[in-house]
C-alpha cells in the first residue's frame, strides 16, 4: 500500500533521485515512486516547492532543455554542494534508522526494562 | 550565503521570466501525467482532468514555490506598496502636499550631511589610512596646541617614535603663483618623505625621492586640481616651470586622481619644506603653523607613540613663549580632512543649523501627522469594516502605516534630487568668499551614503508622522478590547484634541525658528551696516615683511599707490591688545594701536582735533592720539588735548611690556578696524611707530585704483623687495566681508528655514480648518438656518484655528526668549534683544497663520444652509 513520504524527507528523496542524473520534476517524482517500489507516494504539488528550495540553497542547479517527449522542460542536476549535502543527509538518515531499529527491536527494549 | 543572495536577486530582477518558467514547469508536469494516464487507457479529456486533480491547485503550489525562493516578504511589501499607491493616487492633492512638506526638510538634512561628510568624514585616498595619525600638543593648562614650529617639526621628524613608520611635516602655503598666468591658491610645504609615507601615487612624472636627494631640489609636485588650474591640464606639464613666490620651480610630477590634499581647502601644489623655508624665512619661535603627522606601524600603537613623544614635549618647545610651551604631546588618530579639534569646532558650528533642520523636520512631521489623522479619521468607516471582518490591531496599524512609508521613500528620493540640484550652488554661496579669494573648495558630493542617509531620515520621519496617527487610530483604548479593535469604537473615533496639539507644536516650532532667524538677521544687519568711519574700497593691507621699512618706501614709489602706512595689526584681521590707561588717579581699559604718520591720510580721514603724528618725530616720542570714544571715556568733561596719560600693560609674570607716559596731541574720529559685531567702535589710543619696526609690522596701502591689476602690481613690488616672501595683499573690503559673510550666510539659512517652517505650518492650518469645515458642514448649516450671521459662523470656525496659534505662541516665544538669554550669557558680541525678532516677526507669523485659516473658514459661510443640511 502506498505511503506518504515522512515529513522532512522529501528534499532528501529529491536529492537522491537527482543524484542518479539530471531530471525534470516529473521524472524526479517517478524515480522516487519507482525507486521505493511504489511504496512512497509523493504529493505532486509539494515536489516543486521542495525543488525550488533546493535550487535557492544552491544544492541543485536548473537548466532548461528538451525532454524525451520533445517538450521544453526544466532539468535539475546536483551541484557539488548538493552532493556533499546528500552524503551528510544519508549518513544522518542511516544513523536515525539504526537508532530507530535499535530502539524498536524487541531485544533492546527488554534490555532497557532490565 | 552570497550564492543564495545572488540567486534571490536574479529572481527578483527577472521576476516575469521566473513566473513564466514556474508556469511552464507546472504545465509540463500536467502534460506528462496526462500522457501517462492516456497510455494507461484513459481518454484525453479524462486524463487531463485527473492530472489536474492529482496536482491540486496550481496557484497554491506556485505560491509555495515562491515562498521557498524567499520571495514572500518582497511580494507582501509590493502588495502593501501597491495598496498605498492606490490610496495616494486617489488623493493627489494630499500626496503632493505631503511630498513637498517632507521633501524640503529632508533635502536640507541631506545637504547638511553631505557638507559634514565632505569635510569631516571623507578620508583622502591614502595608503594605510586606518593607521593615519598626527601629533597634538597640550600646555600646562590642558590647552590644545596642534601645530609646531618648523624647527620643532624637523626635530620630531629626525627621531620619530619607534611605534610609527615615520613622521612627515605639513603646512599650508599661500604664495603667489604663476603657471600659465598669475593665480592664487592653496599649496602645502611638506617634508620630502610625505609622499613615501602617505603612499599618494604619481599620475604623471615622479614624486620626491626623499632623504634630501639633490634631484628633488627646487621641484614642485602638482595635484590634479593644480595641474588643471595652473597649466590647463597640459600633458607636457612635467619639466615646465611654476613660479611660486617669485621663484621658479620645476614641475616633476602630478599626483593621482581624486587626491586633493589633506586640508579642508584643496591643495594645488606641494613644495619641499626646505625650499619653502628659503622662500619664507621665519624667525619667530611662536609661529606655530606646521602639522606633524605619520602612520602607526602594523605592530605599533598610538599609546606607545604618545608615550615616546610625551617626554620630549618640554625640551622641544623650550624656545616658545611660556604660555605656549607644551607639557605633553599625544599621537591622535586622524580621520578626514579635519583634525579632531577642528571637527569638534565644525560640529559646534553646525549644531545650530542641525537643530534648526530638526525643528523644520518636526514641523513637517507634525504637519503630516495632522494631515494623516484627518485622512485616517475620514477612513474610519473602512477601518471599522476591516475590524469587523477580523483584522487585528497590528494589521490595521501596518495598513495605515503603509501610505506613510511609501510617502517617505518617494520624499526621500525627491529630497536627494533636490539636494543634488541645490548642493553646489549652496556650497558656493556659503563658501563663495573663499572661492573669490582664489582658494579652491573641496567637492561636496551627493553619493550613495547620502542616499542611505536620506532614506534613513525619511523612514524615521515616516515612523514619527505615520506611526503616531496609525497608533492613535488603533490604540487599545476607548472601549477596544486588547488584540482586536472594536469596529464601533473605530467608527466613532475622532482625534480632534491630538490634531489641535500637533498644530500647536508646529506653530511653536515655527515661532521659535522665526524669532531665531530674526535675531540672526538683526545681528547680520548690524555687521553689514556698521559705520566704519572710512571707505575701505581703495585700501589694501599688506603682511609685514622682514624689511618692512624698505618695503614701505618701495611701495610708496610705485605708480597707483597713493599712500602707504604702517600699523601694528592688519585691520579686521586681528583684535587689538588692551592696555590700562591711568590718568587723574583712575584707570580705564583702552585698546592700543601703533601707527605711523601716514595712518590717517591712508584712511582718508583727518584727526578731528589737534594733530596726528609727524614723520620727523621719533617712534618713541611721548605723544598719543586718542579716538573720540577714548577721549570721552577718559575725560568725560572734555578738553583731552594736552592731557597726560600713563599706558601700562604687563605680561603674565607681572613684567611690564609697556609702561609709557604720553601727552595727547590729537583726537581722531572713531574707526571700526577690529570685530564688527557687538560694539565695533571701541576706545583706542594710538602711539607712534615707524614702518618696519616690531610695533608696526603691517602695512596699509591706499590705491588710486583698487583693480586686480594694481593689486597684482603690489604683489610684484613686494616680491622685488621682500625676496620671495608673500606679502599677501588683501583688500580691506574683502576683510570686512570675511567678517560679515558667516552672518550673511547664517541669516540666509535661518531665514530660509524659518520661512519653510512657516509655510509648512500654514499648509497644516489651512488643511486643519478646511477639514473642520467639511466635518462640521451640517452643524454650520443648522446654525445658518437658525439665523446665525455668516461672520458668526466664520468666527466659530476660526476659533478652532486660533487655539493652536495661541498655544504655539505661548510655547514658542518663551523658548526663544530662553535661548536668547542663554546666548546673551555666553557672549556680549551678539544683540539678543530685538524688537523685530520678538514682536514684529511673531505678529507677521500670526497674521499669515490667521490668513491660512481664514481662507477655508470663509468657505463655511459661502454655502446655502439648505445645501449644507442636504450634504450629510
Amino acid at each position: 500500500v502506498a505511503q506518504p513520504v515522512l515529513p522532512g524527507t522529501l528534499e532528501l528523496l529529491a536529492l537522491k533521485a537527482i543524484s542518479l542524473g539530471p531530471a525534470h520534476g516529473f521524472a524526479v517524482l517517478e524515480r522516487i515512486q519507482r525507486g521505493s517500489r511504489e511504496v512512497l507516494q509523493v504529493e505532486q504539488g509539494a515536489l516543486y516547492p521542495a525543488l525550488h528550495r533546493l535550487e535557492a540553497q544552491g544544492l541543485i542547479a536548473a537548466e532548461w532543455g528538451v525532454s524525451e517527449n520533445n517538450r521544453r522542460a526544466k532539468f535539475y542536476a546536483l551541484t557539488r554542494a548538493g552532493r556533499l549535502r546528500l552524503g551528510q543527509d544519508l549518513a544522518q538518515w542511516e544513523r536515525l534508522v539504526a537508532g530507530m531499529n535499535a530502539l524498536l527491536g524487541s531485544d533492546s527494549l527488554e534490555g532497557l526494562q532490565a | 550565503m552570497i550564492a543564495r543572495i545572488r540567486a534571490l536577486l536574479n529572481v527578483l530582477f527577472h521576476r516575469r521570466r521566473y513566473e513564466q518558467e514556474l508556469d511552464d514547469e507546472l504545465a509540463f508536469h500536467l502534460d506528462c501525467r496526462s500522457a501517462q494516464l492516456q497510455a494507461e487507457g484513459l481518454d484525453a479529456v479524462q486524463a487531463n482532468r485527473r492530472a489536474r486533480i492529482e496536482l491540486g491547485m496550481r496557484e497554491l503550489h506556485a505560491d509555495a514555490a515562491r515562498r521557498a525562493r524567499g520571495l514572500a516578504p518582497f511580494d507582501r511589501l509590493l502588495m502593501a506598496a501597491r495598496h498605498a499607491w492606490r490610496g495616494l493616487s486617489r488623493s493627489p492633492g494630499f500626496a503632493f502636499t505631503a511630498l513637498c512638506v517632507l521633501a524640503v526638510p529632508l533635502a536640507a538634512g541631506v545637504m547638511l550631511y553631505a557638507l559634514f561628510a565632505a569635510y569631516a568624514l571623507h578620508t583622502p585616498p591614502l595608503e594605510r589610512v586606518e593607521r593615519w595619525v598626527y601629533a597634538e600638543g597640550h600646555d600646562a593648562d590642558g590647552r590644545l596646541i596642534s601645530n609646531f614650529h618648523a624647527d620643532e617639526a624637523a626635530a620630531l621628524l629626525a627621531e620619530p617614535p619607534p611605534a610609527l613608520e615615520g613622521l612627515y611635516s605639513h603646512r599650508g602655503a599661500t604664495l603667489p603663483l604663476h603657471g600659465l598666468r598669475p593665480a592664487k591658491g592653496m599649496g602645502a610645504a611638506v617634508s620630502d618623505n610625505f609622499f613615501r609615507l602617505t603612499g599618494v601615487p604619481a599620475r604623471l612624472g615622479r614624486l620626491w625621492l626623499g632623504d634630501d636627494d639633490p634631484r628633488d631640489a627646487d621641484s614642485v609636485v602638482l595635484t590634479e586640481m593644480g595641474w588643471h588650474k595652473l597649466f590647463d591640464g597640459a600633458p607636457d606639464v612635467v619639466g615646465r616651470s611654476l613660479q611660486i613666490g617669485g621663484r621658479n620651480f620645476a614641475v616633476i610630477g602630478v599626483t593621482g586622481r581624486d587626491y586633493s590634499g589633506i586640508m579642508p581647502i584643496a591643495t594645488l601644489y606641494y613644495l619641499r619644506a626646505d625650499d619653502y623655508a628659503s622662500l619664507h624665512a621665519e624667525d619667530d619661535p611662536n609661529l606655530l603653523d606646521v602639522e606633524v603627522g605619520g602612520f602607526v606601524r602594523s605592530d605599533g600603537s598610538v599609546e606607545a607613540a604618545s608615550a615616546a613623544l610625551a617626554a620630549r614635549a618640554a625640551a622641544l618647545t623650550v624656545t616658545r613663549d611660556s604660555d605656549l610651551q607644551l607639557v605633553r604631546i599625544d599621537v591622535v588618530p586622524r580621520e578626514g580632512v579635519l583634525r579632531a579639534a577642528d571637527r569638534e569646532e565644525m560640529l559646534l558650528a553646525g549644531l545650530p543649523v542641525a537643530i534648526a533642520v530638526l525643528l523644520m523636520m518636526a514641523v513637517a512631521a507634525a504637519n503630516l501627522a495632522n494631515l494623516l489623522l484627518a485622512r485616517h479619521a475620514a477612513r474610519r468607516h473602512d477601518l471599522a469594516v476591516r475590524a469587523a471582518l477580523g483584522a487585528g490591531r497590528l494589521r490595521l496599524f501596518f495598513h495605515l502605516l503603509g501610505e506613510s512609508l511609501l510617502l517617505a521613500v518617494v520624499a526621500g528620493l525627491l529630497a536627494l534630487l533636490l539636494a543634488a540640484l541645490l548642493m553646489q550652488p549652496i556650497h558656493n554661496q556659503v563658501f563663495g568668499l573663499l572661492a573669490e579669494m582664489g582658494y579652491d573648495l573641496l567637492e561636496v558630493r551627493i553619493d550613495a551614503s547620502s542616499l542611505l542617509f536620506a532614506l534613513g531620515l525619511a523612514l524615521f520621519a515616516a515612523l514619527l508622522f505615520g506611526g503616531l496617527p496609525a497608533w492613535w487610530m488603533t490604540a487599545p483604548w476607548a472601549g477596544r478590547r486588547a488584540g482586536k479593535p472594536d469596529a464601533v469604537a473605530l467608527k466613532r473615533g475622532e482625534p480632534r484634541g491630538l490634531r489641535g496639539l500637533l498644530m500647536g507644536v508646529q506653530v511653536a516650532a515655527s515661532v521659535f525658528l522665526m524669532v531665531l532667524a530674526g535675531l540672526i538677521a538683526g545681528n547680520a544687519r548690524d555687521a553689514e551696516r556698521v559705520a566704519l568711519g572710512f571707505d575701505p574700497q581703495p585700501l589694501v593691507s599688506v603682511r609685514g615683511a622682514v624689511d618692512g621699512g624698505r618695503l614701505a618706501e618701495h611701495l610708496r614709489r610705485q605708480p597707483g599707490i597713493a599712500e602707504v602706512s604702517a600699523t601694528s595689526a592688519m585691520p579686521f584681521m586681528r583684535g587689538l591688545p588692551q592696555v590700562a590707561a591711568v590718568h587723574d588717579g583712575r584707570s580705564d581699559v583702552v585698546q592700543l594701536r601703533y601707527v605711523d604718520a601716514h595712518w590717517w591720510s591712508a584712511l582718508g580721514v583727518a584727526p578731528r582735533a589737534g594733530r596726528g603724528f609727524s614723520a620727523h618725530e621719533p617712534a618713541d616720542s611721548p605723544i598719543a592720539v586718542v579716538s573720540a570714544r577714548a577721549a570721552s571715556l577718559l575725560w568725560p568733561e572734555g578738553q583731552p588735548l594736552g592731557r597726560s596719560l600713563q599706558l601700562r600693560v604687563d605680561d603674565d609674570s607681572g613684567t611690564p611690556l609697556l609702561d609709557r607716559r604720553v601727552e595727547v596731541v590729537g583726537v581722531a574720529d572713531d574707526l571700526a578696524t577690529g570685530w564688527l559685531l557687538g560694539d565695533p567702535l571701541r576706545a583706542v589710543v594710538y602711539l607712534p611707530a615707524a614702518a618696519g619696526s616690531a610695533q608696526a609690522p603691517s602695512l596699509l596701502l591706499r590705491l588710486q585704483d583698487p583693480s586686480p591689476r594694481t593689486i597684482a602690481a603690489v604683489h610684484r613690488a613686494c616680491a622685488e623687495v621682500a625676496g620671495e616672501v608673500d606679502c599677501n595683499p588683501m583688500r580691506l573690503s574683502d576683510a570686512v566681508r570675511i567678517q560679515q559673510t558667516p552672518f550673511a550666510v547664517a541669516r540666509w539659512l535661518a531665514t530660509a528655514i524659518a520661512w519653510v517652517a512657516l509655510a509648512t505650518s500654514c499648509v497644516g492650518l489651512y488643511g486643519l480648518v478646511g477639514y473642520a469645515v467639511v466635518q462640521q458642514r451640517r452643524a454650520l448649516g443648522v446654525r445658518l438656518a437658525l439665523g446665525a450671521q455668516r461672520r458668526d459662523v466664520i468666527r466659530h470656525v476660526m476659533r478652532g484655528a486660533v487655539r493652536p496659534i495661541v498655544l504655539g505662541l505661548l510655547v514658542g516665544l518663551p523658548l526663544a526668549l530662553l535661548l536668547a538669554r542663554v546666548i546673551a550669557s555666553l557672549t556680549d558680541r551678539l544683540r539678543t534683544v530685538d524688537l523685530q525678532a520678538f514682536v514684529v516677526d511673531p505678529l507677521l507669523l500670526v497674521a499669515i497663520a490667521l490668513l491660512a485659516a481664514w481662507l477655508p473658514a470663509r468657505r463655511s459661510a459661502t454655502v446655502a444652509p439648505s445645501e449644507c443640511l442636504r450634504s450629510d
